[in-house]
């Protein structure tokens, strides 16, 4: 990861500066972590557009709350754990959309012929399951981290997970 | 790999990051921008849940506040707007700074702020915004501030039929937000189109009494048979459509009989309507009706409490959309019971009536299930259907119409899942304008014993029933397209065949089923 990159030492001095309102360091943690942010965001809302805007919504909280992140150490899950709350809420706003009654109103969802298999299968999960693959295989992030990101016990989102994986291996099998 | 991997997570797990990955790929994004649009929003917030709401989603600038008028009877300067700098600012929840304040976020720069008072329903009648979370009833009346200055609009913007709006700079923009409701979202006007705001905004309609014609629906007693239009069909391949003056209602029908659906979000079951008009027509149209055979009413639009009337304004220069004709609007007509309606069409000086009945969307399947007569495979091998590219919105299919089939493993099974003794393979049917549904389809194999399932589950179901309304949308889908995503569960490799039955007709698509 980016914050890798440049040591953890540098990395957390940036923390603390934009902590503190610094424009710069702001603008540096945007970059080290956008794309994950955005990898998170199309994995939970399934559109690419949506996650623009889920991206955006995070960096917003992440700026608003940053002086409340208790272990800077802990800042990338912290993020992460922020973007895929903000793509959670995205797809309800995107649902509500959907439901409303005009055709043609609705741009969030798209058929990409290509992923079109693993498209299907992550919609019909709920936006709560996507989050927890997003958490789990974008964020790197154990049972245990995505546990207490969420406030569920780790054997509980060990158990989710495993459900989630056998149920996304049987739709997406070639044997 | 995190420390309690399985082993279905190791398998998943690649396509999923492939997945995610696909959505990064190509993007440079301005770290800075994004960083400064964060900053920006968070320090502008104002206490306003739904207007901050707006502006976080939308990165929108203009505001229209839907904001307690605080002397109802005070109509403010109808034909032209109130600005801060005539001092004339109306007594609303909005103040004059507080417009700017608004106005003045995500990069925008304010040099005008005006405000009007008129009604949603007023306002989309001639611009074309897209229909957001919760919006107020048509008729009721709204504040609408205005800016002018400049707005470099919008990242995330789609026009009504889906397709992506190009970033482009504007002078003069105004959005519509409910703020001042609690828990009802936003509303958001822009005018999608591109076409400048103008600077008179469109006033609230004439009141009835002074212009509407009065409503002339015929009567039909209880048990009568009810006096149905009948359809005009071309039979060129061109939608059938119900009236006779010059704005036609284009509505799934047969006999006479329309068919309505439960949709989601109130009680008010759905008629999914299409409205066109001649490409040179222009003028306001007016959409009335009720039951004829009882005292239900009809309405349009929102499902749990829609609108007891619509109003269309056509104007000089829109592209034709189907069959070489306006659509004027796509709108949902509302009834709550089975029954004898009639709608009144007005436009100046000319009103029509189109006379329905109302059924479930169930009766019309009934009506559907003719004979399965599939074609026969023969000896020459499995006479696949051609495919086209008669679909503007994805790029294959097969079929010529009006009925298309397309998907990303139409003709193998190699990448699917068997369950049940059938295998997957999933299919996104498309119908055009020209078919309004309801479409039933059924199917077999045609080159040995076989039977065709549909469905997504362990006992797949023998048909496949497409409604008339679709939630479904994809990029570039014009007005009238639907799209319907289901999955074909065959039991095993061959020639497969599925008859396509509607009130236009039946229909086949064959293809090869392969491993």
């Amino acid at each position: 990861m980016g914050m890798d990159a440049v040591g953890p030492d540098a990395a957390l001095a940036q923390v603390e500066l934009a902590r503190d309102g610094d424009e710069e360091a702001f603008a540096w943690i945007v970059s080290v972590h956008h794309a994950d942010v955005m990898r998170v965001c199309v994995l939970v809302s399934g559109s690419r557009d949506s996650a623009e805007e889920a991206a955006q919504a995070t960096w917003t909280q992440v700026w608003r709350r940053l002086k409340t992140l208790r272990d800077p150490t802990r800042l990338r899950a912290w993020i992460l754990a922020i973007a895929a709350n903000e793509a959670r809420q995205q797809v309800r706003r995107e649902r509500l959309r959907r439901l409303l009654p005009q055709r043609g109103s609705d741009a969030s969802v798209e058929v990409d012929l290509r992923n079109l298999d693993l498209h299907a299968a992550l919609r019909s999960l709920s936006a709560d399951d996507r989050r927890l693959l997003a958490l789990r295989h974008v964020g790197g992030l154990s049972s245990e981290e995505i546990g207490a990101l969420l406030h569920a016990s780790p054997p509980a989102i060990r158990m989710r997970l495993s459900r989630l994986h056998l149920r996304l291996r049987r739709e997406l099998s070639d044997d | 790999m995190t420390d309690d991997a399985d082993v279905n997570e190791l398998h998943v797990r690649p396509k999923l990051l492939a997945y995610a990955d696909a959505a990064v790929t190509g993007i440079e994004a301005d770290h800075r921008e994004i960083a400064r649009r964060a900053r920006t929003r968070s320090a502008s917030r104002v206490p306003l849940g739904g207007l901050v709401v707006a502006l976080l989603v939308v990165g929108v600038v203009v505001l229209v506040a839907r904001v307690p008028i605080i002397n109802p009877g005070s109509r403010l300067d109808r034909a032209s707007a109130s600005s801060c700098a005539d001092g004339v600012w109306p007594a609303t929840a909005i103040t004059c700074d507080t417009a700017f304040r608004i106005g003045s976020q995500a990069g925008a720069q304010v040099g005008r702020a005006r405000i009007w008072l008129t009604t949603l329903g007023a306002v989309k009648a001639s611009m074309h915004p897209t229909r957001q979370v919760s919006e107020p009833a048509e008729a009721a009346e709204v504040w609408v501030i205005v800016y002018d200055g400049f707005w470099r609009c919008c990242p995330n913007a789609f026009d009504e039929n889906g397709n992506k709006i190009p970033q482009v700079d504007q002078t003069r923009w105004l959005v519509v937000a409910e703020a001042a409701r609690e828990g009802t979202g936003f509303i958001n006007l822009q005018d999608w189109s591109g076409k400048a705001v103008p600077e008179l905004l469109p006033l609230p309609p004439r009141s009835p009494s002074s212009s509407k014609a009065p409503l002339r629906l015929p009567a039909v007693a209880a048990g009568e048979p009810c006096p149905v239009s009948q359809p005009t069909t071309p039979g060129n391949g061109q939608a059938s459509w119900l009236g006779d003056g010059p704005v036609r209602l284009v509505v799934a029908s047969s006999g006479g009989a329309v068919f309505f659906e439960t949709t989601v979000g109130g009680p008010w079951k759905a008629i999914d309507a299409i409205w066109t008009a001649a490409p040179d027509f222009t003028g306001e149209v007016l959409l009335r009706g009720a039951r004829l055979d009882g005292t239900d009413e009809l309405g349009f639009g929102d499902p749990a409490n829609p609108a007891t009337e619509r109003q269309i304004v056509a104007e000089r220069g829109q592209a034709p959309g189907i069959d070489g004709r306006l659509v004027l609007a796509t709108t949902m007509i509302r009834v709550k019971v089975a029954g004898c309606y009639g709608l009144q069409i007005d436009t100046e000086g000319l009103s029509s009536i189109v006379v329905f009945e109302a059924k479930p969307i169930e009766d019309a399947f009934s009506q559907l299930e003719r004979p399965v007569l599939l074609p026969a495979a023969g000896s020459a091998g499995c006479p696949v259907t051609s495919t086209t590219g008669s679909v503007p919105f994805i790029p294959v299919t097969l079929g010529d119409g009006p009925v298309y089939l397309a998907g990303g493993s139409r003709e193998s099974i190699a990448n699917s899942a068997q369950t049940g003794g059938y295998w997957f393979i999933k299919a996104i049917w498309i119908a055009n304008p020209e078919e309004s549904g309801p479409i039933l389809v059924r199917g077999g194999r045609i080159d040995a014993p076989g039977d065709l399932r549909f469905g997504d589950r362990s006992d797949p179901a023998g048909d496949l029933r497409l409604p008339i309304h679709s939630y479904e949308h994809t990029g570039g889908q014009p007005p009238g397209w639907r799209i319907f995503n289901a999955y074909l569960r065959p039991p095993s490799p061959g020639c497969y065949a599925v008859q396509l039955d509607t009130f236009s007709g039946s229909r086949w698509l064959v293809f090869d089923v392969s491993l």
